[in-house]
């Protein structure tokens, strides 16, 4: 294979990965925006979803039917899982006023989750097969491989985001939810009810987190700790992105994967993780409301 | 009382530190005491961005690794005496506290906690890839022992040499957070604003807490390659980063007691009862989130509840409270700057050329000309959503304005809220913004920032110099508080306090700054009448000291009562400037703001307050 069709092959896998970030990142802007807080332990939701989709699928090549009620099952298993996030975690830690608390209470729940499923299903790595087959296709003769998992993560973490982003422009729960992003006390005044307009946000921002396990099983295996280092990515995404931008994280998100994939390839690929983090710190330091994100003004 | 105290903790460490001559079980003695007084320097280090700072550090397994290799690497690779790793191991960890701190605590909300878990993977990667340096995940074995004056420290004497360091670095704890740095990181934890228009400088503060926090990190694992004779990059996890915070958490933040048994209970834990290394993380997870919701001041705050049941407490510094009715608190309790002398009663103190800002499309102030002359009280009022705020937050730094200019003493003046404040400028807030956790002599002590000129080592070496200004600053801020006629209150949290005594309290604070200007943002609102006939005579008696006041109200008799000179705006714009009556009289001022009787002819002059749009309490 030629240099140039191997690095096309690259860029499409670093894409696919980035996508994965980003559908994550994208889920923590929607709790951001609506209660100023987001799920440390997201990446263990994450991780859930994918053991949801393994308990489904099992590890023969499966059915697309089959497949998509795998995802189904793990959006409902990320609502449910938000639900408890919200009594256990987010709730009782906003009374106490301070950032630490709900900072402290998401990281706890998420270490709690990770030995749970450790108990559960062992330290294995499951490897899991994606409805396309594992055969890449081939195009242009030959010329070119595509790997068909990378191809559904793309396509099934745009839907995702396209949908939400539809149903928040168009429906009027999703009004809401941007009118309660914008101004708490106002919406609540126009007779918005403000804490189930969040606790919808984190039922979508959990959900999502636990489809994105569902589609990044293939590429990955599945294991208790797959989410966490998938987690942390994704916020440094939603920073580099800003945490206040709806889509900046597509952009984060592939600048992350992009460069993950490069350095493998190019560098070694022990240091895969290192150039995203440096990023990070990089934008804070030089951009601190990210890439696309706007200062905003405070009243005093 | 406090001699006892020192006493008590002065035999307790004696105590502690003649365990291993008599109890000689290796595990516990060397590993398990000895990682407790490594672990003990890391919690208390935490506890400053935690506990004072109020940010969450979830990488601070990254800097201990990074203390703790580069002693071992030194050791091994370059035979350096183990008294200089150390030092090389703390001043590595400040450097990277300072790469992590800057650009995380510019901003608020989690974005310390993010990047802190960030590089705590960019370090497990290193010490994982990095071969020729680490070993890789093999980890270091090569650690010397540790033989001074013919006696090993390698086994369980190996306590003589931490133990000491530990009880140093928390003296060291207890005098940074009883300092003006404690007060600093804690009122910029309760109002990063009004702490900003104190005078204290919010990075600086904050920064100042986590590299101290970084620093003590790395100097705690300069000492851990000698706990094991080993280090591996399993140790220095993500997980070992929630177990710190747990540590603190579970023992209590913001207490010395707090952050040693928090450390001694969770490091002990495992090996109470076997089962527990399964369930390990959720245990320790469970843990977390019951300590936050109903232990929130930790182990310590139950014992403390506890003792005060069966301890009869006296009474909230009484001591103080007398100190501060022997005061003779008058009006010399309010200071002038040198400076402030210099412009003549009368002159132009404070003037604004055509300030502008906009929001967006809105102007919300819009070519503001005004001057402020020294030794008077000049007002600003007009409707709600006039810009009157918005000039006060233009004046104080908050926001910077579009275009025109502040000038004070004819001197452009410009930049953050705690260089304005420094220039002699003060302000109160419109919603009060007290530091509410805090007692009500230590928020006026906030307000004396600028009086602290004492550094690091002042503070951690207590010496006659940080004394002094700290008990100087004490009777200064009692003799304030008194002034506004709250003394007896002095020990008092802030958040106790009723509504009318919290508006007194942030004008104490606000002439702890010494300023030539105080800005009063409505003063008088949500105040019962008496309550008002209160804050005119302090008004009065703040401008009889000598101190120019700027005033934004709308209870329309105060304002027509104290007023020397009065500005009204509309829509960002000023539409008269002058005296009570004249601004009475103003036809542009009874239409936009004072309205008329009905009758389309003028109000009498005394009765215009009646036709204030605000109703009266």
């Amino acid at each position: 294979m030629n240099f140039s069709a191997e690095l096309v092959q690259l860029l499409f896998s670093g894409v696919a990965l980035g996508m994965v970030y980003a559908l994550i990142a994208f889920g923590y802007n929607i709790t951001f925006s609506t209660s100023r807080t987001l799920n440390f332990s997201q990446g263990d939701f994450l991780m859930l979803g994918a053991f949801v989709s393994l308990s489904i699928l099992g590890r023969k090549m499966p059915a697309w039917h089959w497949w998509v009620l795998a995802v189904l099952a793990a959006a409902v298993v990320g609502a449910f899982l938000a639900v408890i996030l919200q009594y256990v975690a987010i709730k009782p830690a906003l009374r106490t006023g301070s950032d630490v608390s709900w900072i402290l209470a998401t990281i706890s729940l998420g270490i709690v989750a990770r030995n749970v499923a450790e108990r559960v299903w062992g330290t294995d790595d499951y490897p899991i097969t994606s409805p396309f087959g594992r055969d890449p296709w081939e195009l242009f003769g030959g010329k070119l491989n595509i790997n068909p998992p990378e191809v559904m993560i793309i396509v099934a973490a745009a839907l995702v985001m396209v949908a939400f982003e539809l149903f928040r422009r168009k429906s009027l729960l999703g009004k809401a939810v941007t009118a309660v992003a914008a101004d708490k006390d106002a919406a609540s005044l126009m007779g918005i009810n403000v804490p189930v307009v969040i606790a919808f946000s984190f039922m979508v921002s959990c959900s999502i987190a636990a489809m994105g396990g569902v589609f990044v099983a293939p590429l990955t295996f599945v294991s208790s700790t797959m989410g966490a280092l998938l987690g942390v990515k994704a916020y440094a995404v939603s920073v580099i992105g800003g945490l206040n931008s709806g889509l900046g994280v597509i952009a984060g998100g592939l600048i992350l994967g992009l460069s993950e994939q490069l350095t493998a390839r190019y560098l070694s690929t022990g240091y895969k993780d290192t150039p995203g983090f440096v990023l990070l710190i990089v934008i804070l330091l030089v951009k601190p409301d990210g890439l696309f994100g706007k200062a905003a003004i405070k009243k005093v | 009382m406090d001699f006892f105290r020192r006493f008590g903790v002065t035999l307790l460490v004696l105590g502690l530190a003649c365990i291993p001559l008599f109890y000689h079980n290796e595990y516990i003695v060397h590993s398990v005491l000895g990682k407790v007084c490594i672990y003990v320097i890391i919690v208390a280090g935490l506890d400053l961005v935690v506990g004072y700072s109020g940010d969450v550090s979830a990488g601070h397994a990254g800097l201990f690794a990074v203390g703790a290799y580069a002693s071992a690497i030194m050791m091994w690779k370059l035979h350096a005496p183990f008294p200089v790793c150390v030092i090389v191991a703390t001043i590595l960890g400040a450097l990277f506290g300072v790469i992590l701190g800057v650009p995380a605590l510019r901003l608020k909300g989690p974005y310390l906690a993010v990047s802190t878990i960030a590089f705590g993977i960019i370090i497990q990667t290193f010490m994982n890839e990095t071969v020729w340096l680490t070993k890789g995940s093999s980890g270091i074995r090569e650690i010397p022992r540790l033989n001074y004056f013919g006696i090993s420290f390698d086994g369980n004497y190996f306590l003589y040499i931490i133990f000491p360091f530990t009880v140093l670095a928390l003296l060291m704890k207890h005098g940074i957070v009883t300092s003006y740095w404690g007060r600093s990181f804690e009122a910029l934890k309760e109002s990063p604003i009004a702490a900003a228009c104190s005078g204290v400088s919010r990075f600086r503060f904050k920064l100042s807490a986590f590299v101290t926090s970084a620093a003590l990190t790395g100097f705690a694992g300069a000492f851990f390659p000698h706990v094991d004779k080993y280090i591996g990059p399993p140790t220095f996890s993500f997980e070992l980063s929630v177990s710190f915070l747990i540590m603190l958490i579970f023992g209590g933040t913001r207490s010395i007691l707090g952050n040693v048994l928090g450390t001694l209970f969770i490091i002990i834990l495992p090996d109470l009862f076997n089962f527990i290394n399964d369930w390990r993380l959720a245990i320790y997870g469970g843990l977390l989130l019951f300590t936050l919701y109903f232990l929130p001041r930790g182990v310590v705050g139950l014992l403390h509840t506890i003792g005060d049941r069966f301890i009869p407490k006296p009474l909230p510094g009484s001591a103080a409270i007398l100190a501060a009715e022997n005061l003779k608190a008058g009006i010399e309790a309010v200071k002038l700057r040198p400076e402030a002398l210099q412009t003549p009663i009368g002159d132009s103190l404070l003037e604004l050329k055509e300030l502008t800002i906009k929001f967006g499309g809105l102007t919300a102030v819009n070519k503001l000309d005004m001057v402020v002359k020294r030794g008077q009280i000049h007002a600003l009022i007009g409707p709600n959503g006039s810009g009157k705020s918005t000039t006060v937050n233009l004046i104080t730094g908050i926001y910077v304005p579009t275009s025109g200019e502040v000038l004070l003493r004819g001197n452009r003046i410009t930049g953050a809220p705690d260089r304005i404040s420094g220039l002699g400028i003060a302000r109160t807030f419109q919603n009060v913004a007290l530091f509410g956790d805090m007692t009500v002599v230590d928020n006026v002590m906030v307000g004396l920032h600028h009086s602290f000129k004492g550094g690091f080592l002042d503070i951690v070496l207590r010496t006659k110099r940080a004394k002094r200004e700290e008990s100087d600053a004490r009777v200064r801020a009692l003799a304030l508080v008194d002034f506004v006629g709250i003394g007896h209150l002095a020990e008092e949290r802030a958040k106790n306090l009723p509504y009318g005594k919290q508006r007194l309290l942030e004008i104490a604070r606000a002439l702890g700054s010494d300023p030539s200007l105080l800005l009063l943002d409505e003063p008088a609102a949500g105040l019962t009448s008496g309550e008002i006939g209160e804050m005119e005579a302090i008004i009065r008696k703040v401008r009889d000291a000598g101190v120019t006041v700027f005033l934004i109200e709308h209870h329309m008799d105060l304002v027509m009562a104290i007023s020397d000179e009065i500005t009204v705006l509309d829509f960002g714009q000023k539409i008269a400037q002058g005296t009570p009556a004249q601004i009475q009289a103003d036809d542009r001022v009874i239409n936009a703001y004072l309205g008329t009787s009905g009758t389309g002819h003028h109000i009498p002059a005394h009765d215009a307050a009646a036709g204030s749009p605000e109703p009266k309490p």
